[in-house]
């Protein structure tokens, strides 16, 4: 094809193959088919290179790199170019979903920022403390000078960062781009030449007078010393398998309930009615995952959960269903950072439950804490009772408005959509909503018709991709037929895979029938490093966590001082000073004294405070 | 019915310095009474009644805009976001159901307990409880996600299967309000009566005359209509009483149901109902002060009145002080490490003091939480002085003060306890937007129009029963009794 374009005769690939062997070989047919049978060309390497040491050029260029970078300053900094995750170098800049996800360490979203350590946004005067924790920050903007090419970009404080360098995300900023990914971010390509792809040192860095707000999805960024995530070394896991217990809190007993928990009822009877077959259950490694946050664009696109905008992320709205949470310990200059996927625990006592007034959240015999889209009237007790604050909702018709509208605070009441009024387009169909005609056809398309899709002033929240479980116990039946063979069991590969599950590249989320002891889940369910977030409060949930185990050389220096995980400590500083409280009155109250408790905040955690 | 008095035992005036200051001034007769207290519904329309009407109708529109504005548009356009999806909705509930408690703490309560001085003051408080429990009932219904499905919060039988889960303490609030609003008006309605048909005998125009003799129910004062009434003043007084404690515990258990620190709490209920008679007495005595003035009430609305008010809420002021200190020794007593959290360093932790005595960062809501202690626990201590009592204009400005702390503790309670739970992934901060605060001032239009009214169509203070309590009407006060007003 190439060679038809370019206006060759030859055009068989043959030929053209053949002619380029005889450039090589010399044409001789012989040799083309003894190439053919061996598969390789005797004779045809390289030939070696005379190479001899040029000792006067590796100094010299030794000596460039210490004139021209040498160790960065504040006034000559470092300047690290990387492709965003989520955009790539630009290329998805389109993609609401991923423009929507969080980065899985800054947890930024909509936009790139500019990242700076801890100890350089300090000496830049960048810092500002901040009392409050609202997800979005103003935050100051910066001018970046690198070789007379200048840009502008908000900075992130990013613990763990090298200090006097720049961190510059490319891939935003795009002047031409679909109507997601326009306005997002600023261009880093501005400063990027061919002479430096990926590195580049010498940058003048001045603070400006202007803020530009940042949105994240999560604005605390420590475990304040809570067990949420339970991490030890290796040795420690040896000696100790069943470490994770100490973190458990004391936990009451569960009183006599005056209501029938849907549980009982499917143990009462379970061989006489088939409701509760199966008893779901999930397990996720913490050590496995890496906080990759596929899981999340997997439930996104599999439950039809709509993107809300910077405006609306920035005001806590988002509704991911599954969030990756990720929390810093220890200094913020050299911080350890784990991940924690977060969803509906599916708790067997779920404090949701007993508190909706309409009945809306409900638990089924298998063991799901249903949500019943119908019936919500949007109270939201539930998520206040949610101590893992996994539910979300719908604060605004997010799959009704077309993406390009200006604010979702105005009114359909005196908004048009396609030259009519919204409000009477409500009245003719309330379903229709405020997207113009071919936008909605699209929509309609991108959803997954076995989902719901969620109008606004409704709670939701992930169900264990309830419509898989469905489909595939009704599959069952269907082969079943009479005989008794409608269980679902791994064994048989009949087992249906949540979407999270079924994307996790690292294989850390498993789900199944925890009733059928020789599932995966159980197993991994059974392992000492199975612990529950919260289990005091005894929601019993069906999602349990298997701790994380770090593996850190005892041989290096900081293993002796610090043999335990940073959360660790913090966790067995607070817990410590808890113990002696009965000394101690009102000493409990006390944060530990020293670096560690200083929290490892971004740029925005202490930008200004409105 | 009077006890046999031994004849041969002479009653003595008690001294000076012993005298009770009557409940009506200057020994005014019953006419005088029926004049000044109906004539405040009569007479041509003051200009501060226009003025201050116009106000609030505007204001009222303004609630009535707003909570359009809500229902077309979605709740976001409120500050509510992860976690904290309560915030002035339910705030303003609470803090207007509060201030409906004095209503019927006075005109029930005080009535069992025959606390005469109540008559000057239990009409216009009851129909305060009225009004404020129409603003506070509002925002329960508004604030949920879609409004018009409102109705499925009640019991009503559907061809849907579908009933309330009466597991939910939103089912409890649903009745305990709905009960609560119904007798308050029907007590109030009942109170009426007489007093209404006086207004009716009054009336010089057909209208005045058909309007009042309609709702007035042919009362003509005769015994059988008086002993009716008082047979039937006491049995609503008993149903009341009850509901004065029944409600606001029930609203409070709206937060001590759930798990979350900060709500979670069994002292809740009698803290609740505490702090609703404190703002209740501070809502009346805001409204009463302005009004005994304006109105021209002092000799009704006497001294002695205020100062009776200011001892209730210095006793209510010192309950809720007791009861946050109580909140805290538990939090600490407890062990349990997130009640401590929740309570310094999201509450209490100022920059100045406890944050550097604690080495704790600045609690995110310190300033509500000190509004909230320095109006509610310090404020009424000033009570305790009988030159502040008797200041009227001192007495209104600490009212101000009540209501406000009694607002900023519902702000606390609601927002600082959600704003940081358990994981600290889900930390976030809240603030309001224009709509909560239009919202909320809206609220206000709506009672001061209904209360604008109310002084103007209804009298506004019990006349009849104000009479009963003249030392004329008592044979064995001092002053009082056939003695016309002289001593022994």
């Amino acid at each position: 094809v190439l060679a038809v374009i370019a206006g060759e005769q030859k055009t068989s690939a043959y030929d053209i193959t053949t002619a380029t062997f005889g450039q090589i070989d010399g044409g001789n047919s012989e040799s083309w088919k003894k190439f053919l049978h061996d598969g390789y060309l005797a004779n045809s390497a390289s030939k070696a290179a005379n190479v001899r040491l040029d000792s006067g050029a590796a100094s010299r260029a030794a000596q460039d790199l210490k004139t021209a970078s040498g160790s960065p300053t504040l006034e000559k900094m470092d300047v690290v170019f990387h492709r965003d995750y989520k955009v790539d170098d630009g290329r998805y800049n389109n993609n609401g979903w991923l423009q929507e996800l969080p980065d899985p360490i800054s947890k930024l979203t909509w936009d790139n920022a500019i990242l700076m350590s801890p100890e350089t946004a300090k000496a830049k005067g960048l810092i500002r403390e901040r009392g409050n924790q609202t997800q979005q920050y103003p935050n100051p903007v910066i001018e970046i000078e690198l070789n007379g090419r200048k840009v502008k970009g908000p900075v992130w404080v990013q613990p763990g960062m090298a200090d006097n360098t720049v961190a510059l995300a490319l891939g935003y900023g795009r002047t031409k781009t679909g109507r997601v990914g326009r306005g997002c971010g600023y261009n880093a390509y501005t400063i990027r030449t061919t002479d430096a792809l990926y590195y580049a040192s010498g940058a003048n860095v001045t603070p400006t007078s202007d803020t530009y707000v940042l949105a994240t999805t999560q604005s605390h960024w420590q475990m304040e010393g809570r067990p949420v995530v339970r991490e030890a070394n290796f040795d420690e896991y040896q000696k100790n398998p069943s470490f994770v217990k100490r973190f458990d809190e004391e936990t009451p007993e569960h009183g006599e309930s005056h209501y029938t928990n849907p549980l009982d009822i499917a143990k009462a009877d379970a061989n006489k009615n088939n409701k509760a077959m199966h008893a779901w259950g999930m397990s996720i490694d913490l050590n496995s995952c890496v906080g990759c946050s596929t899981c999340m664009i997997a439930c996104q696109s599999e439950n039809n959960v709509p993107i809300v905008g910077k405006e609306m992320v920035g005001k806590s709205r988002e509704m991911h269903w599954l969030r990756i949470d990720r929390y810093y310990a220890g200094p913020p200059e050299n911080p350890q950072a784990v991940t924690q996927p977060m969803l509906c625990q599916h708790c067997e006592a779920a404090p949701c439950e007993s508190v909706c007034p309409v009945n809306a959240t409900t638990h089924d015999e298998e063991g799901l804490n249903v949500m019943v889209y119908n019936r919500c009237v949007g109270t939201r007790y539930c998520s206040n009772n949610c101590p893992y604050k996994v539910r979300r909702f719908n604060f605004f018709d997010y799959n009704k408005h077309p993406l390009t509208h200006e604010s979702f605070y105005t009114s359909p009441l005196v908004t048009k959509t396609d030259d009519e009024w919204d409000f009477s387009r409500w009245l003719k169909n309330p379903d229709r909503g405020y997207k113009p005609e071919d936008e909605w056809r699209l929509v309609k398309m991108v959803k997954n018709p076995d989902v719901t899709v969620r109008m606004r002033g409704v709670m939701e929240k992930c169900t264990f991709c309830v419509q898989r479980l469905e489909g595939a116990k009704i599959a069952q039946k269907v082969k079943a037929r009479d005989t008794e063979y409608t269980k679902l069991s791994e064994k048989d590969g009949t087992m249906p895979q949540t979407a999270c599950q079924q994307a996790c590249p690292a294989g850390a989320i498993a789900f199944g029938d925890i009733s059928d002891p020789e599932s995966t889940v159980s197993k991994l369910k059974a392992q000492e490093r199975n612990y529950t977030v919260l289990e005091f409060l005894n929601t019993r949930p069906r999602l349990t966590y298997l701790a994380k185990v770090r593996n850190p050389n005892p041989e290096m220096p900081d293993y002796k001082e610090h043999a335990k995980p940073y959360s660790t400590e913090e966790y067995l500083k607070k817990s410590g000073e808890r113990e002696g409280a009965e000394s101690h009155a009102m000493d409990t109250f006390k944060e530990p004294p020293g670096g560690t408790h200083e929290e490892p905040t971004s740029g925005g955690e202490r930008g200004a405070h409105k | 019915v009077s006890a046999p008095l031994d004849k041969s035992v002479a009653l003595h005036a008690p001294p000076p310095e012993l005298q009770r200051v009557p409940l009506i001034l200057n020994n005014r007769g019953i006419g005088w009474i029926s004049d000044r207290i109906a004539g405040v519904a009569e007479g041509p329309l003051p200009l501060w009644w226009k003025v201050s009407f116009v106000i609030s109708v505007t204001f009222m529109t303004l609630c009535f805009t707003m909570i359009v504005y809500l229902m077309s548009t979605g709740v976001g356009v409120w500050g509510l976001g992860h976690p904290v999806m309560w915030g002035w909705a339910i705030i303003n509930f609470v803090w207007w159901i509060g201030i409906g408690h004095a209503g019927t703490l006075i005109s029930a309560i005080l009535f069992l307990l025959r606390q005469k001085w109540r008559t000057s003051i239990n009409r216009a408080a009851e129909a305060m409880t009225i009004f404020a429990v129409m603003c506070a009932g509002i925002y329960p219904l508004i604030h949920i996600g879609r409004i018009w499905l409102g109705w499925w919060l009640f019991p009503i039988p559907n061809t849907y299967g579908i009933w309330p889960q009466f597991r939910s303490p939103l089912m409890w609030d649903v009745f305990a309000v709905s009960t609560y609003f119904t007798v308050s008006v029907l007590f109030w309605y009942m109170g009426l009566i007489p007093d209404l048909a006086v207004m009716r005998d009054r009336s010089k125009s057909v209208i005045r005359k058909f309007g009042y003799g309609l709702f007035s129910l042919g009362w003509t004062g005769s015994n059988r209509h008086w002993s009716n009434y008082e047979k039937a003043y006491l049995i609503l007084a008993g149903l009341s009483t009850p509901l004065v404690l029944s409600v606001h515990s029930i609203v409070s258990l709206d937060f001590a149901v759930s798990q979350l620190p900060g709500w979670h709490t069994t002292i809740f209920p009698p803290y609740f109902v505490a702090g609703a008679v404190f703002s209740g007495f501070g809502m009346v005595l805001t409204l009463m002060i302005p009004l005994r003035k304006l109105l021209r009430l002092e000799e009704i609305v006497t001294v002695r009145h205020v100062e009776l008010m200011c001892k209730v809420t210095l006793a209510t002021g010192s309950i809720v002080a007791y009861a946050y200190a109580m909140e805290f020794f538990i939090a600490w007593y407890s062990g349990n490490p997130y009640e401590k959290f929740l309570f310094l360093q999201n509450r209490a932790a100022d920059p100045l003091i406890l944050s550097k005595v604690f080495h704790c960062k600045p609690a995110p809501y310190w300033w509500a939480y000190w509004i909230m202690i320095s109006c509610n626990c310090i404020v009424p201590q000033l009570f305790w002085f009988r030159k502040i009592r008797q200041h009227m204009l001192i007495v209104f400005v600490l009212s101000i003060f009540v209501n406000i702390g009694m607002w900023f503790e519902r702000f606390v309670i609601v927002v600082t306890s959600l704003h940081r739970e358990f994981i600290p992934s889900n930390w976030g901060y809240y603030s309001p937007t224009i709509v909560d605060i239009l919202q909320y001032l809206g609220t206000f239009g709506l009672f001061f129009t209904f209360f604008l009214l109310f002084l103007r169509y209804i009298p506004l203070i019990a006349i009849a029963e104000v009479k009963g309590v003249t030392p004329q009407a008592d044979p064995h006060h001092p002053l009082g009794g056939a003695k016309t007003g002289g001593h022994h």
